[in-house]
C-alpha cells in the first residue's frame, strides 16, 4: 500500500518548474487579447439581438448549463462593450500576472460567455483557448513571470544580492495538459486516417486550395500543394507519435532505438512548432488555432526542457560568465543589474559589486575606481571590456529577450545618442527622482 | 486521523483520474468513427456531458480537422432595383479584410454550409447584413451563393494538373427576404 502511495505521489506530485505554466499564462492571455480585438468592431453584429443571432433564435439550451453566458442578460451595446473592456483588463492582468488566479477566472467566464452567445463564429482555436484556460485556473502555481513574483525577487535581490530559485509546482496539471494534447492528436489522427484523404495524400492539397483559408495566391498554393502526399502522411505520423508518449521510454526505445538519445516530447514540440502548426499558420488563415496550440506547448516545458533549451543556445558559448561591474551603493544601478539578471535566461552574467574592494581587485584591478564609478562595465573572460552604452549593447546579444533590439543599436547615429543618454543618466544618478540614490561610505 | 495533506492529495488524484477518464471517453465518442466509438457515445459519454459543459465548454470533438472541406462557398447580397438586382455586399475572402475574414467566413460556413439548415437563423443573418450595410427597410434582397468543389481522387499532384484545373462554379439564390427596420 505504501509503495502504491509513493508511486502515486511521485506521478502526481513531483515538483516541476512552474515556468512552463507561467509562459503559458502570458501567451494564453495575449492570444485571448488577439481574439477579442479581431472581433471588437463587430461585437454588435455578433453578440446582440440586432446581429447575426438574436437570443430568441439561439434555442432552449441558451442560458442553461450547456450554454451558459453572462450575455444572456446583455443586449445594450454600451453594456456589451463594457463587458468587453472588463475582459480586456482581465486578460492584461493575466498576462502581467497581477492577481493571476482571479484574472484567469474572470477572463475564462467572459470568454466562455462570448463564445456561448454566438457559437457560429467560433473556430477550433476558441475551443482550445477555453481548455487551456481551465488548466490555468486549476494550476497550483501561476506566479512565474508575474509582477507579484517581481516584488519578491526584488526583495531577495536587495537583501541577499541573489535572485530566488525558479518557482516549483506539483506535476499533476502538466500531466492533465499532456494527456489532453495526446488525446487531441491521437483521436484526430485516427479520424484523419479513417477519412482516407490523408493516407491517400490529397488532404493538404484540398486544404490549401480552399480559398477561405489560403493566405497566398492560387499560383502559390498550387506550388505548395505539390508536397501534399508527403505532408499528408507526415501529419498522420506526427499525430500518431503523440501516442508514444503514453508508453515508458524504455519500452519505446526497445522498438525504436534511435529515440534512446532524444526526448520524444521535445522533438514533437519542435516539429509541431516549426513544421506543423507553424506551417499551417504561414500558409493558412485558421483563426487563432495555430497560435493557441503553440501556447499549449509552453505548458509542456519543464525543468529538463529549459535546461536543454539553455544548453542549445549555449552550445557555442564556451567562455566563463561575463563579469558585470556595478555600483552596489546606487539604487538605479542595482535596479538595472536586477533587470539584466532577470533577463539572463542563458546564465551568462555574473554581477560584481565594485564597491567591494576585494572583488574589485580580483575582477578588474586595471580599471580605476573613478572610471568604474562613471559607468557600468562588463568584462568578458578573454579580457575584452566594454562600458556604458557599449556594455549594454554587447549584453543584448546574450539576453534572448533583448536580441531583437541589438541590431538597431548599431544603426549609424544611434550609438552617439545612446552614449550621451547613458552618460547623463549615470552622472545624475545621485539625484534620482525617488530621492533614494546616495553614496554610502565604505564600512 | 488522516493528515489533511494526504486527504487533499487524494482529492487531487481522484479529480485527475476523473478528468482524464472523462475527456478520454468524450474524445473517442466525438472524434473517432466505428462501433467502439459509437458504443462509447451511446453508453458512456452521456454521463459526462454536464461536467464538460459546466467546465467552460470542454468540447472534445477533434473531427473537423479530419476531412478538409472540399466545397468552397461564397456569398453576395443583392438589393432589388428597377427590373434587376444590384450588388450590396460580398462575403468573400477577397472582399473581407484580414481582421474579419476568419470568423466571418466561419459564420457563413456554419449557417449555410452545414447539413442542418436553420431558415430563421439564415434570415436573421441577412437582416443583420441589411442593418450593417444601411439598406433601406422593406427593400427586397437576395443572398446568392457561388460554390465549387475541390477535387479529391482526381488530384495528380503536378503543377500542370493544377494549372489546368478550373473550378466549376455553381450559383444559386439561397434566400430572398425584405430588410427589417433598423
Amino acid at each position: 500500500m505504501k509503495n502504491i502511495w509513493k508511486k502515486l505521489e511521485a506521478f502526481f506530485f513531483s515538483p516541476i518548474s512552474a515556468s512552463g505554466f507561467g509562459l503559458m499564462r502570458i501567451t494564453w492571455a495575449l492570444t485571448g487579447l488577439i481574439s477579442v480585438f479581431l472581433r471588437w468592431p463587430d461585437f454588435v453584429w455578433l453578440y446582440t439581438d440586432k446581429g447575426v443571432l438574436p437570443r430568441s433564435l439561439i434555442g432552449e439550451s441558451f442560458g442553461t448549463l450547456e450554454n451558459w453566458s453572462v450575455l444572456l442578460w446583455v443586449d445594450n451595446p454600451t453594456h456589451l462593450y463594457a463587458l468587453g473592456w472588463i475582459l480586456v483588463v482581465a486578460l492584461i492582468a493575466t498576462a502581467l500576472g497581477w492577481k493571476p488566479r482571479w484574472a484567469v477566472l474572470v477572463s475564462l467566464i467572459l470568454l466562455t460567455s462570448f463564445h456561448n452567445r454566438n457559437v457560429y463564429a467560433l473556430n477550433g482555436g476558441d475551443r482550445v483557448i477555453r481548455i487551456i484556460g481551465f488548466f490555468l485556473l486549476i494550476a497550483p502555481e501561476l506566479r512565474a513571470f508575474s509582477v507579484e513574483r517581481l516584488r519578491t525577487q526584488w526583495k531577495s535581490w536587495e537583501e541577499k544580492r541573489a535572485l530566488l530559485a525558479p518557482l516549483k509546482m506539483s506535476i499533476w496539471p502538466y500531466r492533465l495538459l499532456l494527456w489532453q494534447l495526446i488525446l487531441t492528436y491521437v483521436t484526430t489522427g485516427i479520424s484523419k486516417y479513417q477519412s482516407g484523404v490523408w493516407a491517400g495524400g490529397q488532404a493538404v492539397a484540398i486544404a490549401l486550395h480552399h480559398t477561405h483559408f489560403a493566405r497566398f495566391s492560387r499560383g502559390a498554393m498550387d506550388v505548395f500543394s505539390l508536397s501534399s502526399p508527403v505532408m499528408s502522411v507526415f501529419t498522420l505520423l506526427f499525430d500518431a507519435s503523440w501516442g508514444l508518449l503514453l508508453f515508458p521510454k524504455k519500452l519505446v526505445t526497445r522498438f525504436a532505438p534511435t529515440l534512446a538519445s532524444m526526448s520524444l516530447k521535445r522533438t514533437l514540440i519542435v516539429f509541431g512548432t516549426l513544421f506543423f502548426h507553424g506551417g499551417i499558420f504561414v500558409l493558412m488563415d485558421v483563426g487563432t488555432f495555430s497560435i493557441i496550440m503553440l501556447v499549449a506547448y509552453c505548458g509542456l516545458l519543464i525543468d529538463d526542457d529549459f535546461r536543454a533549451i539553455r544548453a542549445w543556445f549555449n552550445r557555442r558559448w564556451k567562455s566563463k560568465p561575463i563579469a558585470l561591474l556595478y555600483d552596489g551603493h546606487c539604487i538605479l544601478c542595482r535596479r538595472s543589474v536586477f533587470t539584466l539578471l532577470l533577463l539572463d535566461h542563458l546564465k551568462r552574467i555574473r554581477p560584481v559589486d565594485f564597491r567591494d574592494s576585494a572583488l574589485h581587485k580580483k575582477e578588474a584591478p586595471d580599471i580605476p575606481f573613478a572610471q568604474l564609478d562613471r559607468a557600468m562595465h562588463i568584462r568578458f573572460s578573454g579580457g575584452r571590456t566594454e562600458k556604458g552604452f557599449d556594455a549594454f549593447r554587447a549584453l543584448c546579444w546574450h539576453l534572448p529577450v533583448l536580441i531583437p533590439l541589438a541590431p538597431f543599436l548599431y544603426i549609424p547615429g544611434v550609438p552617439p545618442i545612446g552614449r550621451r543618454v547613458y552618460e547623463r543618466i549615470a552622472a545624475n544618478r545621485d539625484r534620482c527622482a525617488d530621492g533614494v540614490c546616495r553614496h554610502i561610505p565604505k564600512r | 486521523m488522516i493528515h489533511r495533506t494526504i486527504v487533499l492529495k487524494l482529492l487531487v488524484v481522484a479529480f485527475c483520474v476523473w478528468h482524464m477518464t472523462t475527456i478520454g471517453f468524450l474524445s473517442v465518442a466525438a472524434t473517432v468513427k466505428g462501433s467502439v466509438a459509437e458504443w462509447v457515445d451511446d453508453e458512456i459519454a452521456p454521463h459526462f456531458v454536464e461536467y464538460k459543459n459546466v467546465l467552460f465548454r470542454q468540447h472534445q470533438s477533434w473531427r473537423p480537422f479530419s476531412n478538409p472541406e472540399r466545397r468552397v462557398r461564397t456569398y453576395e447580397l443583392d438589393t432589388a432595383v428597377q427590373g434587376g438586382w444590384m450588388l450590396a455586399a460580398s462575403i468573400t475572402p477577397e472582399a473581407l479584410g484580414w481582421r474579419e475574414r476568419s470568423y466571418n467566413l466561419k459564420l457563413v460556413r456554419n449557417l449555410f454550409g452545414s447539413k442542418t439548415k436553420n431558415k430563421r437563423r439564415q434570415t436573421a443573418y441577412v437582416h443583420m447584413l441589411c442593418r450593417r450595410e444601411g439598406i433601406e427597410p422593406d427593400t427586397r434582397v437576395r443572398l446568392r451563393e457561388t460554390s465549387f468543389l475541390i477535387p479529391k481522387e482526381e488530384i495528380e499532384h503536378t503543377l500542370t494538373y493544377w494549372h489546368h484545373w478550373v473550378p466549376e462554379k455553381k450559383m444559386k439564390t439561397v434566400l430572398t427576404t425584405r430588410c427589417p427596420d433598423a
